[in-house]
């Protein structure tokens, strides 16, 4: 960095001497244009001049430059000093220098904005605010060390020799270095922005609470009081403008950058006179090799970082699609939930024993919160004949609910029912098409007539970086039951209908649901009624009766993701 | 024509003692935007030219800096609309440094005195070519040609030298504020 601070100087020395050519002109133009420190230097420099330098002598040769040299106590140490700093100098042309007209056309050339053909990508300047994170922390002269960061979560790490050892709640300072041999980390820097380490890494946190990575894999979410933060490395630095990002840097220096979420810059450039700047944006991915020099671009890779880790479940989440049937386990949604479990619609309590199967009840007209777990938010009996029929804690209704017998048969379950009476209603291969409801292959199964709303405002706080994301599953109509069934199946978001297919009755038909998701979109809503029989009093008879709706693998998929 | 003239012709003493007060600050702002000794030499004497035949207008003796500013900024853009030599900054960058030198030009007297300390701090041999170079008016060329060293070794001196006095500035400024 000190090489390019001293290019700049001499650059600026050689404008003010009317010394400069057109190429450096340019450079000089096109540094500045990017580099607001690059800016600092030359206001900084240009006043040094103006208090050392004297108006009307500069250039005026009027004096006797014999007695100068004498009285200046000119000597053979500054000689030697001026041929070691000409070892290091690059060759150049000794300038005759021209008459003034004659300096001041030549210097008087047309910029133009020069575009780099080779890495031809859009230059966006951010706010002079973010752009002053630009500098590498070695261009700081202060040398104080304060706490910028805390380290929240930390599974099953190890630290290199020598390296301080975090733990959970440690704060982290600036001026050292950590050494993360194996395992993850993370951490929470004060001014809003939560990073998963991987090792084995080495990084440093900076005085203004941005991140130098040595090397390793870190994955960055950025709130927006932490816009503009920084992760430097050797030759290159991504600055976040509100986004979610992985950067991977190789020892060898190789770094790639992935954006999951929003856009950052990223400057890469063998010197400061060759930097430039990219915006990379959401879905985008590039590789910078060479020193920085090289920048290509390639496939984002969606699940290689580790975005979010649980040291209680001993899990690591890095993008991959949540599975609703576990979280109707009990889950998180990485498989930590219960097979078997059920929800009962009456209650909203997970019901581990299989207690309320197998037997008609009433709806009680409510909508029922589920406390036990954070990503679902309630259960109901829909019944259409009822005042509303509501659909979630904020009071969003399901319009278009048709008329049910308010009854409903079986808790809501996570694939296989536990009934040992009973074993794997509906695990088998329907027209072999697969399997449904196992831990392979999971299924919410839902019997007319139920419904259960998931709340994807908690699930992206847990899992970040998944504002774009889409609900996919395949429903239908269960195999296994023995009587013809007939049910509806409905898939709402904030109370509208997103997906609906009435009166199912073929068995082990998929019907392939996919419904995008956006950010504001707060809760999604699957429900099952009876196709519309008639119904009966008696059992076996009820128009709800052998109505086995099932959701099979139902998940939300970030991205581009992979569905299955 | 020559300051010194001026006050042959006219010894409007206020003027004068008010212009070598701020002729510095002035010559700063100048010499930011338009990074050229010559240029920047030809465009304060043009001021100065119209802050004397103008100083009449002047009212107010407490802005006689911001009154000179205003004009060196028309001669400036007056400048670079002839396209007169020697304006390589483009509209884009005059914006940028304009900013950062408006801050150095703000705390003008604390950067100065600073500088003043970090001079001090130069090795002899450094002291001794910036006096030659700035205060007794050799050129590079000259220098060069008298040590028998190539130009650019004197740049990367030079750059050196201003970059040591430039981080010291900074320093100093920052220690002057822990107290």
């Amino acid at each position: 960095m000190q090489d390019e601070e001293l290019n700049i100087n001499r650059l600026i020395i050689k404008c003010l001497e009317g010394e400069i050519g057109p190429e450096e002109i340019e450079q000089l133009n096109e540094t500045l244009a990017v580099s607001p420190e690059a800016c600092k230097i030359y206001a900084e420099t240009v006043f040094i001049n103006s208090q050392i330098s004297k108006p009307n002598n500069i250039g005026t040769y009027l004096f006797d430059t014999e007695k100068a040299f004498i009285s200046s106590g000119f000597d053979e140490q500054l000689w030697r000093e001026l041929a070691e700093n000409e070892k290091s100098a690059p060759a150049v042309k000794i300038v005759q220098e021209p008459p003034v007209q004659e300096l001041a056309e030549n210097i008087a050339v047309k910029m133009k904005p020069k575009v780099n053909k080779v890495n031809l990508l859009t230059i966006i300047i951010s706010t002079a605010a973010l752009l002053l994170l630009l500098v590498h922390a070695s261009l700081l002269q202060d040398r104080v060390t304060v706490d910028v960061a805390t380290l929240t979560d930390s599974m099953q790490a190890k630290w290199a020799d020598g390296s301080i050892a975090l733990k959970k709640k440690d704060r982290l300072f600036t001026n050292q270095v950590f050494s993360l041999s194996e395992g993850l980390v993370e951490v929470e820097t004060d001014s809003g922005v939560r990073l998963t380490v991987e090792g084995p890494a080495e990084f440093q946190v900076l005085p203004n609470a941005d991140l130098y990575l040595n090397h390793g894999r870190v994955y960055a979410s950025v709130t927006e009081s932490g816009i503009g933060f920084t992760v430097a490395m050797a030759n290159t630095k991504v600055i976040d403008l509100g986004t979610e990002f992985g950067v991977d840097v190789q020892e060898s220096g190789t770094m790639e950058l992935h954006v999951f979420k929003g856009k950052t810059t990223l400057v890469s450039g063998g010197s400061w006179l060759g930097k430039t700047a990219y915006t990379i944006a959401q879905n985008q991915a590039r590789r910078v090799s060479d020193n920085g020099v090289t920048l290509e671009e390639i496939p984002i890779k969606n699940e290689s970082f580790a975005r979010v880790i649980q040291s209680e479940t001993n899990q690591v989440w890095r993008g991959e699609p949540i599975d609703l049937a576990d979280i109707v386990g009990n889950g998180n949604g990485l498989g930590t939930g219960q097979i078997q479990a059920d929800i009962n619609p009456l209650t909203g309590q997970f019901e581990g024993e299989g207690i309320n199967y197998g037997k008609d009840r009433l709806g009680n007209g409510q909508y029922i919160p589920v406390p036990d777990n954070p990503y679902v938010d309630g259960v109901f009996v829909p019944d259409g004949d009822a005042p509303s029929v509501i659909v979630s804690s904020a009071g969003h209704t399901f319009a278009e609910c048709p008329s049910t017998n308010n009854t409903f048969f079986m808790d809501i379950v996570n694939s296989q029912m536990r009934n040992p009476r009973v074993p794997a209603l509906w695990e088998k291969v329907a027209n072999g098409t697969g399997i449904y409801g196992t831990d392979i292959s999971p299924s919410i199964l839902m019997h007319a007539n139920t419904g259960i709303t998931f709340d994807l405002e908690a699930i992206r706080r847990d899992y970040p970086g998944c504002d774009s994301m889409r609900f996919t599953a395949n429903a239908g109509l269960s195999l296994i039951m023995v009587r013809e069934g007939n049910v509806s199946v409905w898939v709402l978001v904030d109370g509208k209908v997103r997906y609906s297919q009435p009166g199912i009755t073929e068995k082990g038909r998929e019907y392939p649901v996919e419904v995008m998701l956006q950010k504001t979109d707060r809760f999604l809503t699957l429900i099952s009624t009876d196709g519309g029989d008639i119904d009966f009093p008696n059992i076996g008879d009820r128009a709800t009766d052998s109505d086995w709706g099932i959701f099979v693998q139902p998940k939300l998929v970030f991205s581009d993701s992979a569905a299955d | 024509m020559t300051i010194e003239n001026l006050q042959k012709k006219d010894p409007k003493r206020p003027f004068l003692a008010l212009y070598m007060k701020n002729q510095k600050v002035l010559y700063s702002f100048i010499l930011s935007l338009c990074p050229n000794y010559i240029q920047a030499d030809d465009i304060l004497q043009e001021t100065v030219l119209v802050m004397w035949d103008r100083f009449e207008e002047l009212k107010d003796r407490d802005s006689f800096l911001a009154w000179g500013i205003q004009i060196a900024r028309y001669k400036i853009l007056n400048h670079r609309r002839k396209k007169t030599a020697g304006l390589w900054l483009s509209d884009e960058v005059l914006d940028r440094v304009n900013s950062e030198s408006q801050k150095c030009l703000k705390e003008g007297s604390k950067r100065s005195e600073a500088l003043q300390e970090c001079l001090l701090k130069l090795s002899i041999n450094e002291r001794k070519l910036i006096a030659l170079r700035y205060e007794q008016g050799a050129s590079f060329a000259e220098i060069s040609q008298k040590v028998n060293r190539s130009i650019n070794g004197l740049y990367n001196t030079s750059a050196k030298i201003h970059n040591k006095l430039r981080l010291c500035v900074s320093k100093v400024l920052r220690q002057w504020e822990l107290f």
